[in-house]
């Protein structure tokens, strides 16, 4: 089941959250002030959303934070997927139920896009098997230091 | 006969693009008026509330949530109607930490009551 708290729940499941896209976004710790500030805000604006994915025993097991970005060039709406974590490994099904969920929001939302980023394999294979298709790479040179 | 009806054309869209430019100094002006009278809102609401001086980040995000839940309402009463907001806002943000992780969350949801 993919809950999405409401910008008042957020506070209570903020410590998950964060463990959540930490690990997510493998984020280092001088990182965390401005990242987690930033998403704080976004969050209890609703300008960001999180949603959970609860066990039967209503634990949380998975965690999924998305934004709706507009797309300056196209003036298209799209549902950025930012962060996803599980808890436990989930299988195949589920993943595509909770997808289901993000695209009826999608759908809803009048977005033409759900995009998201990742480096893990896992996670492109993923989103590769619902129908997700690579449209960039991203490349990066360290300069000086 | 159609150099005429070309004429006639032409001296429309001139007068068109002539009174467009001559209406562009009034759209400009009332623009620049209207961010006048915000700055001068702005400036105020700042010196009646100097404890939101450093936190500009949490008003623009509280008056843009209120703005889109009142699309009708005028600055000065939109900034108004803020300030308990911003306030609610900030104790809730004073009271999160955003520098630790905690290695083992409660993840228990309960029925998620606030």
């Amino acid at each position: 089941m993919l809950i999405k708290l409401i910008p008042k729940q957020i506070p209570i499941f903020w410590d998950t959250i964060k463990y959540g896209c930490k690990n997510a976004d493998a984020l280092h710790q001088e990182h965390y002030q401005p990242y987690f500030n930033e998403l704080l805000h976004a969050l209890l604006s609703d300008k960001a959303q999180c949603f959970v994915r609860l066990d039967e025993k209503r634990i949380i097991i998975g965690l999924l934070v998305t934004r709706f970005v507009g797309n300056k060039i196209t003036g298209e709406k799209e549902l950025h997927l930012q962060s996803a974590y599980s808890f436990q490994s989930e299988g195949q099904k589920i993943w595509e139920k909770d997808f289901g969920v993000i695209l009826d929001i999608a759908l809803k939302t009048n977005c033409t896009k759900i995009t998201f980023e990742t480096s893990n394999p896992q996670l492109a294979s993923l989103g590769e098997s619902v129908g997700c298709k690579e449209v960039s790479r991203s490349y990066v040179y360290p300069v000086g230091g | 006969m159609s150099d005429n009806i070309d004429q006639d054309i032409k001296d429309y869209i001139d007068t068109k693009i002539e009174g467009l430019y001559l209406s562009l100094t009034e759209i400009v002006g009332n623009a620049m008026a209207h961010q006048a009278f915000c700055n001068k809102v702005n400036a105020k609401f700042y010196k009646d509330h100097p404890e939101f001086k450093d936190k500009k980040e949490v008003v623009a995000s509280v008056v843009e949530m209120i703005d889109g839940e009142n699309p009708a309402i005028e600055y000065d009463q939109l900034l108004e109607k803020a300030i308990p907001r911003i306030r609610e806002r900030l104790a809730t943000t004073n009271s999160m930490d955003v520098s630790s992780i905690t290695t083992n969350p409660n993840r228990d949801f309960g029925n998620g009551e606030v």
